[in-house]
């Protein structure tokens, strides 16, 4: 009996108006996505590697002095991923610079250096922002009426003469919506892929593809929470216009009013000291230290690194970068605490929980960032190290460490294959599973309430 | 008739579930956005108010004129709390130098501390204008002709000699009175919020910002109650113009703007600014390693074996500031600073070149998604509403203009002074207190000082001389347009959008005088 029920939804769906425009729309959107992709992925590539190249032009220039190498000031850029199609997880609005040093790892920022700063931010229109805006509608559209339009059309009522299981009416109508929607994803999906394989820029390989599956399994979690909530707008009210402006309500909220308001939840809920003044608390920091160093403490004689007041230099310097650092770091660690909690609230939205599954399958984001943030402080130590072990080894430095400046430690030249280089590693199977797990649990309790409501309200339906 | 019948339509509205939850909508998004954007503006204001202070300080302690490199701080506009436009790209700061010339705004940018939660995506009052009204207005108007033919009452209506055109009138009439108020609602509310809220404060001028676009909005609730109305009198059944109008409206509210974004990007390229700045790099490399040569140069022109100094900060852009150094270390940095500051202003200029390049990429690429997201109402009245909320992009090129020319009125200002010739440049020590190398030794080996224990004359320190008087170096005020440019500047979007309007309005008629009403 399901399956002819099923069977009936999905060629009601399929010969109706709605999913041929639908489908239009659709791939329409990832056919332009793909096609803005190409160049701009290009672009990024070659933008990347320019800055590699530039990198190391002046890894080589600094590596005529060991302590150069050492002290100055370094920027990690996130390098583009061809899987940025699928989903850049807001990573054009992310950090993706991270600056620093042998000695420290300094600071983030969010670099809209190859964007055009006069023509805002646009949306990617990658298939994240196709599935979670426009499928999501489009599920909605479809869902809105299952049950209400049928009651105004008197078609429900005449196929509860027949001794049909509600639950299963239900579920044959979510599963039609559902495969409907699914069609359409894998198709704009298969348009997309087929549009970057021409173009060759998209590697079909293993992980690329097990990314896919992946994404393809989320957007199926995601159409069918969002069908749910079409279906619950449906069984609220006896009349289609009424579940349309409700589901109408629902979509508003999930991809509009709670992202939208995450900003004020954040500041209110979990507020942080507002950057300039953590400023002035280091500026403070550093008035003390100064008025507390030795004098001579400034002084410098480039030509004679063994000079006595180098070591005061350095001591001063050492003291103004650990002042810097723990100043920084804890505001680093205020801000990431408040973007975590601000998206646990978000949660709220099954558009949210789909954005942040996408970063844990492909490993970008947020979850990128961090990774590339934690590791950085990692490959630092070493770097020091390594550095360390380079000035010891010279009989002519006074090994005083100045974290800033090249005057009391090695002046030898290196060579640039020697110098470590900070390698993005990718994140592992078990943290991007650990990452999902949370989000996954909240979609399938969050779909299968719904889905009790639903189910609680069709029993009692009027469907006279 | 034609009132009877709107006025029909409107009391009917009024207690229709879709005016009840339309409304709703709009009390409970339009406080949230406000009290995001004001709070975000109060912040910014705040952020404003520091910075001005910490550069009224340094301008007021500064010594030398080296250190003369005006800091402009943006003043928020408090419009861009209706309209952010491309304010959350811009910084807030402008660095005058001498080194090069100023094309953007640095610093702190947007409204938040906490670069990470630019991830959420977030709207302002326009953007929630743009999506909710142009949703009622079809959620109001797809069903406008179907409803009746499906009801059989059009035919009614026609049967009591009721004019087609007439009856178009009285339908729009009836819907745009429903749908004024929830409009003039979410204006009075955000107006409210900012009235009530402390530290924002409105000119005159911002006043008639709100007004005009109040109006715009008007013109834009307009175009997609005539589109609604289109589509239900191109369909014949309400479920039809449901549909097309919800996914024309997905399309035309957040595909069209996306894809002239990226439509943009593709078709006019734009040189990344990163090989602008390798492009700058070597500019000043080249300026770097000729002042290498000059200083060897200089150097063996006074015969002097090395250049000594007691108290010297240097900095960016050609700040040096010393104290008791030896007269040949004066006359060295003089004779440096005569050719050096010339040319970094040469240099500056060969700079200028890259970045105009870049400039005029950027200019066209935004012409072009433009004119791409003019397929959007939704776009058009969001770059009206920038426009006179001053946080568009010409908003923001004007301004940089006005900091380009009060920097060449600041070269102008050294020039006629010949500043870069003098003493007064890097020290405030007076030449006649400069000893040569041998004095300074003498007096040295005759105990008059100790420079190994900091044994030395007063004058050798910078706390002993007073911040120069700088009141009449020329100073930056910002000549912001008043209300008839600002209106002059949005005048031809406007009327594009009112031309999209009577477009739409000749197709309604059109397709409702071939309607068939059975």
């Amino acid at each position: 009996m399901f399956g002819t029920l099923l069977l009936k939804e999905i060629q009601h769906y399929l010969f109706g108006l709605r999913f041929q425009v639908s489908l239009v729309i659709v791939l329409v959107t990832f056919l332009v996505g793909s096609l803005s992709f190409i160049p701009a992925f290009r672009q990024a590539g070659e933008n990347h590697m320019k800055l590699m190249s530039e990198e190391r032009a002046a890894l080589e220039r600094a590596s005529e002095n060991a302590t150069v190498v050492a002290v100055r000031n370094q920027v990690y850029v996130v390098s583009p991923k061809s899987n940025s199609i699928i989903s850049d997880c807001s990573g054009q609005h992310l950090p993706n610079k991270i600056g620093y040093s042998a000695y420290n790892v300094f600071n983030f920022r969010v670099s809209h250096g190859n964007l055009n700063p006069l023509m805002g931010t646009g949306r990617a229109l990658n298939w994240a922002f196709v599935v979670s805006v426009v499928l999501s509608f489009i599920t909605l559209l479809f869902a809105y009426d299952a049950i209400s339009g049928e009651k105004e059309d008197r078609t429900i009522s005449l196929m509860f003469s027949n001794a049909v299981p509600r639950g299963l009416v239900l579920l044959s109508k979510l599963t039609g919506i559902v495969s409907v929607v699914m069609v359409m994803a894998v198709a704009g999906m298969v348009v997309s892929i087929l549009t970057l394989t021409l173009a060759a820029v998209l590697p079909l390989n293993l992980t690329f593809l097990a990314e896919v599956a992946g994404f393809t399994l989320i957007t199926l979690l995601l159409v069918t929470l969002m069908a749910v909530c079409g279906l619950l707008a449906s069984v609220l009210s006896r009349s289609s216009n009424v579940s349309l402006l409700i589901s109408l309500c629902f979509w508003l909220l999930f991809v509009v009013v709670v992202p939208n308001t995450a900003v004020f939840w954040a500041n209110t809920l979990f507020p942080i000291p507002h950057a300039d003044q953590v400023q002035q608390a280091i500026n403070q920091g550093r008035q003390t230290l100064n008025e507390q160093a030795p004098r001579g403490s400034w002084s410098s004689n480039y030509g004679n690194p063994k000079w006595e007041r180098h070591k005061l230099r350095a001591d001063l310097q050492t003291k103004l970068l650990l002042n810097e650092k723990t100043h920084r770091d804890a505001y680093y660690q205020q801000m990431f605490n408040q973007f975590e909690k601000t998206r646990s609230i978000t949660l709220f939205s099954p558009v949210a929980q789909f954005d942040y599954m996408n970063e844990a399958i492909l490993g970008s984001g947020y979850m990128r960032f961090r990774k590339n943030w934690d590791d950085l402080h990692l490959f630092q130590a070493s770097f020091l190290k390594w550095f360390q072990d380079l000035d010891a080894k010279d009989s002519e430095s006074p090994h005083w460490y100045n974290p800033y400046e090249n005057l009391s430690t090695t002046r030898q030249k290196v060579s640039v294959d020697q110098v470590p280089v900070y390698t993005e590693q990718v994140a592992g199977f078990a943290e991007r599973f650990k990452a999902i797990a949370l989000y996954l649990s909240v979609m399938l309790i969050y779909s299968a309430v719904v889905f009790g409501i639903v189910l609680y309200r069709f029993q009692r339906y009027d469907v006279r | 008739m034609i009132w009877l019948i709107a006025k029909k339509d409107f009391l009917l509205n009024l207690t229709s579930p879709r005016f009840i939850i339309g409304f709703l909508l709009c009390v409970v998004i339009i406080p949230f956005t406000m009290i995001v954007s004001v709070d975000g503006y109060r912040n910014q204001r705040r952020v404003y108010e520091v910075d001005q202070a910490e550069v009224k300080k340094n301008w007021n302690e500064i010594k030398v004129y080296s250190a003369v490199r005006p800091v402009v701080v943006a003043e928020p506009q408090p419009l861009g709390i209706f309209t952010r436009g491309v304010s959350d790209n811009m910084g807030n700061q402008v660095n005058v130098r001498l080194g090069e010339y100023p094309l953007f705004p640095s610093g702190h940018a947007g409204t938040r501390d906490n670069p990470l939660l630019n991830a959420f995506f977030s709207i302002d009052f326009t953007t929630v204008i743009a999506i909710l009204m142009s949703l009622l207005a079809l959620v109001f108007s797809y069903d406008l002709f179907t409803r009746e033919r499906e009801e059989g009452t059009m035919k009614l209506v026609f049967s009591n000699g009721v004019g087609r055109v007439a009856f178009l009138a009285a339908k729009f009439t009836g819907l745009f009175i429903t749908l004024v108020p929830i409009l003039a609602f979410s204006f009075v509310l955000s107006i409210l919020i900012i009235v009530l809220s402390p530290g924002v404060a409105f000119s005159p001028s911002d006043w008639t910002g709100v007004v005009l676009l109040f109006g715009a909005a008007l013109i834009y609730l307009v175009v997609f109650i005539l589109l609604g109305m289109l589509i239900s009198a191109l369909s014949k059944k309400s479920s039809t113009a449901i549909v097309v109008s919800l996914l024309a409206w997905v399309w035309l509210l957040f595909l069209v703007p996306d894809m002239a974004y990226y439509g943009a990007q593709s078709l006019s390229k734009a040189v990344p600014y990163d090989n602008v700045a390798f492009s700058l790099d070597e500019v000043d490399r080249a300026f770097e390693k000729a002042t290498d040569e000059r200083w060897e140069k200089v150097q063996k022109e006074m015969a002097l074996d090395g250049i000594g100094h007691w108290n010297w900060n240097g900095g960016r852009d050609g700040y040096d500031e010393m104290y008791g150094c030896v007269y040949e270390t004066y006359e060295f940095h003089r004779r440096l600073n005569t050719w050096r500051e010339p040319e970094r202003l040469a240099s500056a200029d060969k700079k200028w070149v890259y970045q105009k390049e870049w400039l005029d990429g950027l200019i066209k690429q935004e012409n072009l998604r433009k004119v791409l997201s003019w397929l959007s109402p939704a776009e058009m009245f969001r770059q009206v509403a920038s426009s006179l909320c001053h946080t568009s992009p010409s908003s923001y090129l004007a301004y940089m203009d006005q900091v380009r020319r009060y920097r060449e009125s600041l070269v102008r200002y050294f020039e006629s002074k010949k500043l870069f010739e003098s003493y007064t440049y890097f020290t405030q020590q007076d030449p006649a207190t400069f000893l040569t190398i041998e004095q300074m030794n003498q007096m040295e080996r005759d105990g008059f000082f100790d420079t190994q224990n900091f044994k030395v004359p007063e004058h050798w320190d910078s706390e002993y001389y007073k911040p120069l008087n700088l009141s009449d170096v020329p100073v930056f005020v910002y000549q912001q347009p008043g209300a008839l440019a600002t209106l002059g500047s949005a005048m031809g979007l406007i009327a594009a959008l009112l031309g999209v309007a009577i477009v739409v309005l000749i197709a309604v008629i059109a397709a409702f005088m071939k309607y068939d009403v059975r």
